[in-house]
């Protein structure tokens, strides 16, 4: 507990789960009130009792955030409950796998899309003129490394996560200047519900750990630690940016 | 001569330049084949000099700055 | 004051002016012991005593860090006074105004790539075996902006620095499974020394100011933050990585 986000108001999507929910536990650890917001009540429930461990500021709020309706309400009743909103965390986000391009259920696609780059947007539209009233704040985007490096296993989720980088771009060059820093981090493979859930077995984890530089995924805690830094005030002159955390992985040369 | 006159310009006109004759003057002395007496000079009063000057040096002050140098360095090898 | 550093022995090379005294400063405040590594031999005295208002374990050491000789003692030096390397940031660099490619002096090129380039790989080589004796440590290397886009007024400048971008790729692709994380920090217009210096004119920082979307330059403490997160356990998973810290300036979008 060092308070490096005392008082600050974050409002987390995507919180009840994985990055989400680690980046909410570390946030209440720092002093800020977290709403967290996703579409899973049950694991919601459960995250929100780990929170009240920590403050009593906490609460959750039932989202998806691909309906500009709900959206609004979670904006809404962040304000209601804290009175204010300096930081976004968007974690919200769905991995499908896919087949190759040609194969690929359109519904599928709009899935993702909606959630990860409409739902991105919507998120942003609701809570900018928010976090501008509360005096200015931060907005921490989820990539992933699939959204910079070419990702077989789904086309869609990585062109969404792609987007996902550029909006950081184009948000941060039409709002720095307001007081609203916008940041991005690009994950590569971490340990959550979603990556085990995605990659069909914990043996295909384990596999990845194996080659991998440090000999092990990120822990979401990884990723939390990028998420309370750029989201603090020692970041205060870090905006447009995406940050990879992906355990040096990327820096490994491919088997050519 | 000459060539001492063209550092002590650069150090005043470029902050990058001033710091290798100031921390590393070796390097300049090897890179401008400068003679001893050269070498002493800008190793000597001249880093002196240098060391003194404000970062930057404002543009309307160059001429000042350089001719005060220069009479300097002709002043040391005479 | 925390302990995010607590017991490290940090070298800051390039410690006596701008963001190396900040850096040192910040390190000193979050518990580190810190070697000041400067050719500046009086600057790195005033940073010294600055340091010392904070921490008795720190120390200068006199090196230009594109003499492999002088960057050995370096590393000798600081093992004598602290018994071990853990942190390495390489901030030593020169900007020196070049004209277009055609003019610029081939000792013009020497003494920038010699400083700014071969210096990271001397410090790097003569630090990573002693870092590896004790399992492992935490490299950040300073690149520029000057590194990712074209900047016209100085050449070798420009191609040094995105030499310290990939520099910290490849060495993070051979040394992270080692327990040794690499990773670099871009800064935008910061003001130091440097920046005031190169510009010849302290009007053109301003005018920079005013076009920056934050309206102002960055201040050197705002690298060293971006540095001290980097080198701490923080970003236990953070390795390869390249941090741009320029308060969004990249993001303004081109006139075109």
């Amino acid at each position: 507990m060092t308070g490096r986000l005392k008082n600050k108001v974050a409002l987390i999507t995507g919180g009840a789960s994985g990055i989400g929910r680690a980046a909410a536990l570390r946030f209440a650890h720092e002093g800020a009130k977290v709403m967290i917001a996703d579409r899973n009540s049950a694991l919601s429930a459960q995250t929100l009792a780990e929170l009240h461990q920590i403050t009593p500021h906490a609460a959750s709020v039932s989202v998806d955030v691909s309906k500009t309706d709900q959206v609004q309400q979670m904006v809404d009743d962040t304000v209601s409950r804290f009175g204010a909103l300096n930081i976004l965390v968007n974690a919200a986000g769905v991995l499908l796998l896919s087949p190759p391009l040609a194969e690929i259920d359109e519904r599928d696609w709009d899935l993702m899309m909606n959630t990860n780059l409409r739902g991105l947007f919507l998120c942003c539209k609701a809570a900018i003129p928010v976090i501008e009233q509360s005096g200015g704040g931060a907005i921490v985007n989820i990539s992933s490394m699939a959204g910079i490096s070419a990702y077989a296993r789904s086309l869609p989720y990585a062109v969404s996560k792609a987007g996902v980088i550029h909006f950081t771009l184009g948000a941060a060059s039409q709002y720095t200047s307001r007081g609203i820093r916008i940041n991005c981090i690009a994950p590569g493979t971490v340990d959550t519900p979603q990556a085990r859930g995605s990659s069909g077995s914990a043996d295909a984890l384990r596999k990845i750990a194996e080659t991998h530089p440090m000999g092990r995924i990120g822990r979401p805690e990884d990723i939390a630690d990028t998420i309370l830094f750029l989201s603090s005030d020692e970041a205060a002159y870090i905006s447009g940016e995406t940050i990879i955390v992906d355990g040096g992985s990327r820096t490994l040369p491919p088997n050519i | 001569m000459d060539k001492l006159k063209e550092i002590a310009k650069r150090a005043v006109e470029d902050y990058g330049f001033r710091q290798i004759a100031q921390w590393s003057p070796d390097d300049l002395v090897d890179q401008w084949d400068l003679t001893d007496s050269e070498a002493n000079v800008l190793k000597g009063p001249l880093k002196d000099e240098i060391d003194q000057l404000p970062v930057p040096v404002e543009p309307v002050d160059y001429e000042a700055v350089e001719g005060r140098l220069n009479d300097l360095i002709e002043e040391s090898l005479s | 004051m925390g302990d995010r550093l607590a017991g490290k022995v940090a070298i800051l090379a390039g410690g006596a002016t701008g963001m190396g005294r900040s850096t040192a400063i910040r390190f000193a405040e979050e518990g580190a012991k810190v070697m000041i590594a400067d050719r500046n031999v009086y600057g790195a005295q005033e940073t010294l005593a600055m340091v010392k208002k904070i921490t008795p374990d720190a120390d200068i050491v006199s090196v230009d860090v594109s003499k492999w000789d002088q960057v050995q003692n370096m590393v000798d030096a600081t093992v004598e006074r602290f018994g071990r390397v853990d942190v390495l940031v390489n901030l030593a660099a020169i900007l020196m105004l070049t004209p277009p490619l055609v003019d610029i002096e081939e000792r013009q090129w020497d003494l920038i790539m010699d400083t700014n380039l071969k210096g990271t790989f001397f410090t790097c080589k003569a630090a990573i075996p002693v870092m590896l004796k004790n399992g492992g440590g935490a490299i950040v290397n300073i690149s520029s902006s000057a590194g990712l886009d074209a900047w016209t007024r100085s050449l070798p400048y420009n191609i040094s620095k995105v030499g310290v971008i990939h520099l910290t790729s490849v060495i993070s692709g051979q040394y992270t499974s080692q327990g040794i994380r690499v990773n670099c920090v871009v800064p935008g217009p910061v003001d130091t020394p440097q920046a005031r210096g190169s510009t010849q004119s302290s009007q053109t920082l301003e005018e920079a100011a005013l076009e920056h979307p934050m309206g102002r330059i960055g201040r050197p403490e705002e690298i060293a933050n971006a540095i001290l997160f980097l080198a701490s356990d923080e970003a236990s998973f953070v390795s390869g990585a390249t941090y741009v810290v320029d308060g969004g300036a990249r993001t303004a979008g081109r006139r075109l």
